[in-house]
């Protein structure tokens, strides 16, 4: 996916005009939110759960090679693959590879972010392989040439009559209001698919170490056909989403769902230990199970940072974000939205290109009360800030060094500093009549345009007060 | 390949300041989850969890009424054709399930030999290895008799639970998992909490997207 963030506040205004979008983020992120909270209420120990889930998160983070290691050695001692890749163009080239080698042209997908991170599908498409998304919300996304919104609810931005349009001219049905018939629309128009893949793609929410099981939660069953039907099995999972122990599923597998949707458990579940064993009926007859570096150990370099490698990807925090709620996902710009999406971005892409988010934050910290893992969001917002700021006085010394010099000359006596001020007050009345600034020219001006600054009065409190 | 590889775990090991590892070891793991539930009657609690999140309960109260049970959902669903685990002969087999529902006239097959005919099949029936009353939960392991499309492929899924198979929840099922998907014996297993679902067009619950829309458990006592 083509990163835009640095186009956050166009598109945000954008957002914010529309009064369709408003209404869909406002219902969404409100259910999610009551969601939620019902379902974290319900459990006596939902505070100490938290924190083990979080213990357990911050365990495999810090012992993450180590579980790597016996992830790997665990998932070949029972017929798996185990390929890593440092980057996304190896992750793609490797499966591309794969799927030439096995004369695959199609491959059924369920919804990744991972997948969407690399841009797999276009590496899929460029290799000759059609690649076809399963989830209904990425479905209505990839035969619309759109890109996702919420990594939990990827097409929450559309509306039914714009599904149905959409299904008019794509799949050639009838125009209907009703989601059951657009659902069932496509379920029939995949259901083909799924028998004719050769490929199976799927994400991975953890990877047990201990026992080398992917585990893939999902409500809509298209994981388990995509990982049921097709003769080859691939998942792509990010470094981070290992996990010690099987046991540790029993802390994770109660937060993960109940703080994503609510549900005291999501419809499905897979636990899967790779490839068909001799007299099982079905299943894949290869288990391909890629690691994802691209970043991730990096991320993990900067002790202040690598606290969002703990994330288990519920999307709580964009429900109950101020800005997202307003804003929604496209104005992030990538691939994960709201506030952790603040702070991936710029760590995945680099200061520069995920510049403007960590600032679109009001710090409220509604995240961190929201997150399952306790992850610190506003902290690593305020760190976020520091590399961007840092960043942008690397690429522009020259310019600060000659700022600070001017200011240091006129901070030096008192009578440099009272001349300053003169200065900039009779500039700032030159602007116009008014209580309030409203024209001023240079960087002041984009400042100004949604604040309200007062003039300076007439004599400053120094001649007040006396000398 | 193997350069990757190696690159990425030093690039961990300087990340952490710290040489790569050589072993592993596991500690003790986390307590788990506690629930304020009266357990006093966990099938109870099974029941009216399942029945939450839409699933279908039935209860006959002999052994002998659980055909009938059966045959009447299966009427239900005006099915031609159904598949019959083969798994569990102990409990499908002695209820004579098969045999039965094709004296009915109903279309019986045991395993999905040919893929492209999933479609024929409205109803498929299986036993369950446990049910998870916390969440309502029902727990299937791969089997050499119950694949992985046979517990997701038709419409419609009917489960046969003897009562002794409900646990508490998810900690006691990862305890009878673990050996099994550890020592690699079956390849998977699925955890399955409620009909098929989605919510992508405008947060609209609709049953049915790719699994079954519609789950029933009859309790065998
Ligand atoms: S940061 Fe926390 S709340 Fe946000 S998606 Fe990750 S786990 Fe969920």
């Amino acid at each position: 996916m083509k990163p835009t963030s640095t186009r956050f506040l166009p598109v945000a205004d954008a957002a914010l005009d529309s009064a369709q979008l408003q209404r869909a983020l406002t219902t969404a992120t409100g259910r999610f939110t009551a969601g939620r909270l019902a379902a974290g209420a319900e459990l006596a120990n939902w505070q100490s759960l938290r924190n083990q889930g979080r213990a357990i998160r911050e365990e495999a983070i810090h012992r993450l090679d180590e579980l790597l290691l016996l992830l790997e050695q665990n998932v070949r001692a029972q017929g798996g693959e185990v390929f890593w890749a440092r980057d996304g163009v190896e992750a793609c080239t490797y499966i591309t590879d794969l799927a030439h080698r096995r004369g695959v042209t199609l491959a059924v997908k369920s919804k990744s972010m991972t997948t969407e991170e690399i841009a797999l599908n276009d590496a899929l498409d460029r290799a000759g392989v059609t690649p076809i998304e399963t989830d209904l919300g990425e479905y209505i996304l990839q035969l619309a040439g759109d890109t996702p919104s919420h990594f939990l609810a990827p097409a929450v931005h559309w509306n039914r009559d714009q599904v149905a349009q959409l299904f008019v001219d794509k799949l050639g049905i009838p125009w209907t209001q009703d989601v059951g018939t657009l659902t069932r629309a496509a379920r029939a128009a995949l259901r083909r698919r799924f028998l004719e893949a050769g490929m199976g793609i799927t994400g991975a929410n953890f990877g047990v170490a201990e026992t080398g099981t992917i585990v893939v939660v999902e409500n809509e069953g298209n994981v388990r056909l995509t990982t049921s039907a097709p003769a080859i099995h691939v998942a792509v999972m990010g470094l981070e989403k290992v996990i010690p122990r099987f046991e540790d599923l029993e802390v994770l597998l109660t937060l993960l769902p109940r703080s994503a949707t609510g549900q005291r458990m999501s419809s499905y579940v897979s636990l899967l230990n790779g490839r068909r064993r001799p007299g099982e009926p079905d299943g894949p007859t290869e288990f391909h199970l890629v690691l994802l570096d691209n970043g991730r150990s990096r991320i993990l370099a900067d002790p202040e940072g690598r606290e969002s490698l703990y994330c288990i990807r519920c999307a709580a925090c964009l429900a109950v974000c101020p800005v997202y709620r307003r804003v929604g996902g496209h104005a992030y710009g990538w691939v994960y939205q709201g506030p952790i999406g603040a702070v991936l971005t710029p760590q995945y892409l680099g200061p520069e290109a995920g510049a403007p988010l960590p600032f679109a934050s009001s710090l409220c910290g509604a995240c961190r009360d929201a997150c399952p893992v306790k992850i610190d969001l506003p902290r690593l917002l305020l760190h976020q800030r520091e590399r961007v700021v840092e960043d942008v006085v690397k690429r522009h010394s020259g310019f600060g060094a000659l700022g600070a010099r001017i200011a240091g000359w006129f901070l030096q006596t008192p009578a440099r500093f009272a001349f300053a001020g003169a200065l900039v007050r009779t500039f700032l009345h030159l602007t116009g009549t008014g209580r309030w600034l409203r024209n001023v020219p240079g960087p002041l001006r984009g400042w100004i345009a949604s604040r309200d600054l007062p003039k300076p009065p007439a004599r400053p409190l120094r001649d007040l007060v006396g000398k | 390949m193997t350069d990757s590889r190696t690159a990425i775990l030093a690039d961990i090991a300087a990340a952490l300041r710290r040489p790569s590892p050589h072993h592993h070891q596991a500690p003790a793991p986390p307590p788990g989850p506690g629930v304020p539930i009266d357990w006093s009657d966990p099938v109870g609690v099974f029941e009216k969890r399942f029945t939450e999140v839409g699933g279908h309960w039935h209860h006959p109260p002999t052994r002998a009424l659980v055909l009938d049970a059966v045959l009447t959902i299966v009427r239900q669903h005006d099915a031609r054709a159904v598949l019959v685990a083969e798994d569990r002969p102990g409990l499908l087999d002695s209820l004579r399930l098969a045999e039965s529902l094709r004296q009915q006239g109903v279309q019986v097959a045991r395993r999905l030999d040919d893929r492209n005919r999933a479609d024929d099949f409205e109803v498929m029936i299986t036993g369950v290895d446990a049910a998870l009353a916390e969440t309502g939960t029902l727990a299937f392991m791969i089997s050499p008799g119950q694949g992985r499309l046979a517990t997701i492929v038709c419409p419609v899924h009917v489960v046969l639970l003897e009562r002794a198979r409900v646990v508490r929840g998810l900690g006691e099922f990862l305890t009878l998992a673990k050996p099994l998907l550890a020592s690699g014996e079956v390849s998977g297993s699925f955890l399955v909490t409620g009909p098929s679902r989605t919510g992508d067009i405008e947060l609209t619950l609709t049953v049915g997207v790719h699994g079954p829309g519609t789950i029933h458990v009859v309790l065998v006592d």
